[in-house]
């Protein structure tokens, strides 16, 4: 993949081929041309290849202690320094980050997935259907969190599918309710109302009017959910779901650094570093994308 | 009074330097009205923005010029002074009163505001000041309205509002930019009747912004024509209309619809659309929803109408009148209460979703406002497919060609296809609406005031292309409007709609020569 691709090429292409030329084509050329976005992109792609390996290139095993070193700073042999009982921080960032990131994106997608479609068909319906759909929102939104969870953990027991379960189950109720704004905002826009009176389905006009006129604050929402699902996970992880020592992830490896903050600072800045570099490299890419999904922002 | 001397204004954006305004003079003098007439984009909004540094600098830059006003440049004086003198000294109307009156704000207190920004008046006098404004502007029961809020008015019945709040401070000039443009036409009667008045009163000196020449005509004691950014022609309303010398000019007065439609039709032919006993409720809940108020409003009443092959029925009547409500009725954008819309023998009201899918490609909407009516994230060519792949069994292979004459019938190049609709002016996307329409090739097409957004200019040239299409395929169009010398330029037959219900229907020349109800009498009267 090119960083930038030359405009020449694009000439080209919309003459050869007008069919090819949808929103999303135009959005990858215009994504293309963001420096910023494409690296966002890039350091991602490497973090999630890293992931996959990480069995394979990881210098240590993430449960082999060496009780005698204890906590080292980093040095050569432990780049990133061991925690108290002698582990390879390095080891386990890499370990903790095929955690994170699967947490990340796999409860966001859901959250994504189920709070556009239940946000969409409540706006677009309205009435009765509106009403009922987001009373059930309302309720949800009312159950205390923690309960839930110990709930869902006392009649499931623990397991890493219950906790994507459970954080999607969470992070949706916000995204359809910013959907279903979003929805009565542009179903009474002419363009919608043309559409029906062309005769699209329901369906059609869902996924060719209202989610792509939605994008842009569905994106940035998305950008902000992937890290707090992150951080959610730690949370979750010391109620008892999700993952347990010697297992590691970001969330968990941030919040045992800050307990030992003052005597091992390295044991936080690491799994700090690699968690705010990700978080920065997605929101470039999310204002990226929101860009490139809108045709009326500046041209290049 | 106030000179404006050889003023040039441009823009300096990313995409490069454009020259708004260039050398524009113009004085206007106490209790004279000075009307600048031109297109969007021809720069008369700009220009009279930078008479009070209304316009964010940058982008926007003075090259050169002075306003003159009481020996000193306006152009020199700094924020802090300007604002003495704006709204004191120079009061502005705007076009919509809806977004220049603040929503959450009773309009007393934004009168008042005012008043204590710029005169010496204590709050009690104020408020005295600003009811008696408020009278002044023909506002009933002024003391109880002055709590209102501006949702709870009319159009017109803001628009007063808006001149009693630029009137209140006693001015010596406004600049009314496009009062009337939004309002309608009886309306638009009333608010220029009612500014000469207090012209006369007040000796103010009007500084009148309009894109519509026939307004002008009437109230204007002097008259510039301003195309991009340049002054083509000034002079008196009566040497412009009577012998105009610029081209353009001439233009701008042949766009004017006038005139009827030439050619009479076979009044025989047989009846496309039949609307019988047709009524429409809007049902509104408020109040708590354990004790919800409900209450009813009609919209259409009793309504008996037909559409006949081949002709271009017009109907008019003011905003509320029920006659978008009727368009829409037609396409089940609202679902009427009782009565039957027949199509080709079947009653489109009783019809399944699924049956309706099939009548909806011979009845095709074109909608007023052509910036929202095409959806953003689609190109051009997307937009136009949608229906064809929908309705026709025209294939892959012959699409890009469907497409590419749609576009050349409808008077657009086959390059537009790869845009998007932001990259067109409104006039070339109220094309591409119609091409929607015409997509898959509809007998009818209900057109919902598709022409009040554009300029006259555009205006006439999308007209022009209703006409052509009507004449060569025969389509026939309901033209819903609230203008009604356009109307008269375009309709074989005019239905005349108030209060829902239908009060004249007959041929055009006949309601426009011998209008037989009251309230056509009316609205005839009220024409520029």
């Amino acid at each position: 993949m090119t960083l930038v691709s030359p405009l020449g090429d694009s000439v080209n292409h919309q003459t050869k081929k007008p069919q090819g030329h949808s929103l999303w084509h135009d959005a990858r050329l215009r994504l293309q041309r963001n420096k910023l976005a494409m690296f966002g992109l890039l350091f991602l792609i490497c973090l999630v290849v890293i992931a996959l390996l990480t069995p394979w290139i990881a210098p240590y095993n993430y449960d082999s202690q060496n009780l005698a070193l204890g906590a080292s700073p980093p040095s050569s042999k432990h780049w990133f320094g061991t925690d108290t009982l002698g582990r390879d921080q390095l080891t386990r960032v890499l370990f903790g980050s095929r955690i994170s990131l699967m947490v990340g994106f796999i409860a966001t997608s859901v959250a994504l997935i189920i709070g556009v479609l239940w946000g969409t068909i409540a706006g677009f319906s309205g009435g009765k259907v509106d009403a009922i759909m987001m009373r059930i929102v309302d309720i949800l939104y009312a159950l205390p969190f923690a309960i839930f969870i110990i709930l869902l953990t006392v009649i499931f027991g623990r397991s890493l599918l219950l906790l994507f379960l459970a954080i999607g189950a969470v992070e949706w109720m916000t995204m359809a309710r910013i959907m279903r704004g979003q929805t009565l905002a542009i179903k009474r826009q002419e363009y919608v109302e043309a559409a029906l009176t062309m005769g699209l389905s329901r369906w059609q006009i869902i996924r060719r009017y209202l989610i792509p006129n939605a994008l842009g604050p569905i994106i940035v929402y998305t950008t902000l959910t992937i890290p707090s699902v992150i951080l959610l996970e730690s949370f979750l992880s010391f109620l008892g779901l999700g993952i347990q020592p010697p297992q590691s992830s970001w969330g968990s490896l941030i919040s045992a650094g800050g307990e030992t903050m003052e005597e091992y600072p390295w044991l936080l800045i690491f799994p700090g570093i690699t968690l705010a570099l990700t978080l920065f490299s997605l929101n470039f890419l999310g204002d990226g994308l929101r860009d490139a999904l809108d045709p009326q922002s500046a041209k290049d | 009074m106030l000179n404006v001397i050889n003023l040039s204004i441009s823009f300096y954006t990313r995409n490069g330097v454009t020259q708004a305004v260039k050398d524009l003079s113009f004085s206007v003098k106490k209790g004279e009205t000075l009307a600048i007439v031109g297109e969007s984009g021809s720069g008369k909004s700009v220009s009279c923005q930078t008479i009070v540094g209304l316009v964010p600098s940058p982008p926007a830059k003075v090259e050169s010029g002075a306003v003159e006003w009481q020996n000193s440049d306006l152009l020199q004086q700094n924020e802090a002074q300007l604002r003495r003198i704006r709204g004191k000294k120079i009061s502005m109307i705007f076009q919509d009163p809806m977004t220049s009156l603040n929503p959450n704000m009773r309009i007393g207190t934004q009168i008042v505001e005012a008043l204590l920004e710029h005169s010496d008046a204590g709050p009690a006098q104020a408020k005295q000041r600003a009811i008696e404004a408020l009278k002044e502007v023909g506002i009933e029961n002024a003391e109880q309205r002055f709590k209102a809020f501006p949702h709870q008015f009319s159009g017109g019945m803001r628009q007063r509002v808006m001149i009693a709040m630029a009137l209140v401070t006693q001015p010596d000039i406004v600049i009314a930019d496009e009062p009337t443009t939004a309002l309608d036409v009886t309306i638009q009667a009333q608010i220029l009747e009612l500014l000469a008045g207090l012209q006369k009163k007040h000796q103010l000196a009007i500084i009148f912004i309009s894109h519509d020449l026939a307004v002008v005509r009437n109230i204007a004691d002097h008259v510039i024509v301003m195309k991009s950014g340049t002054v083509v022609e000034s002079g008196s309303p009566q040497q412009l209309f009577e012998q105009p010398k610029h081209p353009y000019t001439k233009k701008l007065i042949d766009a004017i619809p006038s005139g009827a439609k030439p050619q009479s039709r076979d009044s025989h032919a047989e009846n496309l659309i039949e609307i019988k006993n047709l009524s429409t409720h809007f049902h509104t809940r408020h109040g708590a929803f354990w004790k919800p108020v409900k209450s009813v409003t009609v919209a259409a009443d009793n309504i008996n109408i037909s559409l006949k092959k081949g002709e271009i029925l017009g109907l008019v009547g003011e905003s509320g009148s029920g006659k978008s409500t009727l368009g829409r009725s037609i396409v089940r954008l609202v679902k009427p209460s009782k009565g039957e819309i027949r199509f080709a023998g079947k009653n489109l009201l009783q019809l399944s979703p699924r049956q309706m899918q099939a009548i909806r490609p011979h009845i095709q909407m074109v909608f007023q406002d052509p910036y929202a009516s095409l959806n953003p994230r689609m190109t051009v060519y997307d937009a136009l497919a949608e229906p064809v792949c929908l309705h026709t069994s025209i294939g892959k292979a012959e699409l890009p060609g469907y497409i590419a004459k749609l576009l050349d019938d409808v008077g657009m190049p086959e390059a537009a296809q790869n845009k998007y609709p932001h990259e067109f002016s409104g006039g070339q996307r109220q094309r591409i609406a119609i091409a929607r329409a015409l997509a898959c090739s509809p007998q009818v097409i209900i057109a919902d005031e598709p022409v009040s957004a554009l300029d006259v200019t555009i205006q006439e040239q999308i007209l022009a292309l209703l006409l052509k299409l009507n004449a060569q395929r025969g389509i026939s169009i309901l033209f819903i409007s609230h203008d009604l010398s356009v109307v008269r330029y375009l309709c074989d037959r005019v239905a005349v709609m108030e209060k829902g219900r239908i009060v004249e229907i007959n041929a055009c020349e006949q309601v426009f020569r011998q209008p037989a109800h009251a309230y056509t009498k009316s609205l005839l009267a009220a024409i520029p």
